[in-house]
């Protein structure tokens, strides 16, 4: 079926075309979401308000962009929706940023019970370091990094999702890892 | 006390370990709870405005300026403020009204 067909068959709200949507993106959408909220039960939540938006907003779609970008779009934004809401601690630590004062990654400030079935136990302690590390990076520069070293997308596939230049996300990726070596350098430092 | 080289092997190590993340499968029943939720929210909200059609909406909205047009002329009059006045004075509320005991 071809992809204009296939949209408008959502947008008419027929029900076996929902049906293969979930079948077709179910699993990305969730491997998204879990790679940037790594608890499964929050993960299954912000999949299905992703599936619950395309269904409202599909009237919207304009297919400036493939299907799949436009719904990567919204699971990309209702995780940062989420993780804005948890992070109760964020303000603070900006007023701390401003301040001058370094912030030693605080393992219990993170926004959600850590619970990542995909992590195996030898690497858990590292990988949630890492995590906790991401947490601290701006927005965007979280966004670039979880989608291409967690969940894999390549630099094109991101630069439609965030609408920015390739040349933007591999910068925006470098400053990245520049922010995450300084955070993780101030951890190991303390945890001595 | 570690040494930098230590730490720096910590970072690598803490990088590297992201490669080793195993893909996650989609919770059992995604799929049935997903569609429950969309059809049914479809058939609740169609459901709770059903009989609130276009002519009930237009005899609304009628009222509403209607209502609106009468407060605005009522408001217009004096009668407002003698009524107030009149309320005042028989209440000693008014201060021109009262004497002081030490006059």
């Amino acid at each position: 079926m071809q992809e204009n067909t296939f949209i408008l068959e959502l947008q008419s709200g027929n029900q076996s075309a929902y049906s293969q949507l979930i079948d077709d993106y179910q699993q990305k959408v969730f491997a998204t979401c879990i790679s940037f909220v790594p608890n499964k039960e929050d993960a299954e939540d912000i999949a299905q308000e992703v599936f619950l938006e395309v269904f409202n907003s599909i009237h919207k779609f304009k297919g400036d962009s493939k299907l799949s970008t436009w719904i990567y779009r919204i699971t990309t934004n209702k995780c940062l929706e989420f993780i804005r809401k948890k992070n109760t601690k964020k303000r603070f630590a900006f007023m701390q940023s401003i301040l001058g004062n370094e912030i030693p990654m605080d393992k219990t400030s993170y926004f959600t019970e850590f619970n990542h079935p995909g992590i195996v136990l030898e690497n858990k302690e590292r990988n949630e370091t890492l995590f906790y590390a991401i947490n601290q990076l701006p927005e965007i520069q979280r966004v670039v990094f979880t989608l291409h070293k967690i969940d894999g997308k390549s630099y094109k596939e991101i630069s439609k999702i965030i609408k920015k230049s390739v040349s933007s996300v591999e910068s925006l990726m470098f400053r990245a890892k520049n922010n995450l070596q300084k955070l993780l350098e101030n951890f190991y430092k303390n945890e001595q | 006390m570690k040494t930098n080289k230590n730490i720096q092997h910590n970072i690598d190590a803490t990088f590297d370990a992201l490669d080793s993340i195993k893909e996650v499968d989609v919770p059992p029943f995604f799929k049935e709870k997903a569609m429950k939720r969309l059809f049914t929210q479809e058939k609740e909200e169609k459901y709770i405005w059903f009989w609130f059609i276009p002519k009930f909406q237009l005899a609304t909205l009628v009222c509403v300026i209607v209502l609106n047009l009468v407060a605005f002329t009522q408001l217009q009059t004096d009668a407002y403020n003698d009524n107030v006045s009149s309320f005042g004075t028989t209440y000693g509320l008014q201060s021109d009204a009262e004497n002081s005991i030490f006059d």
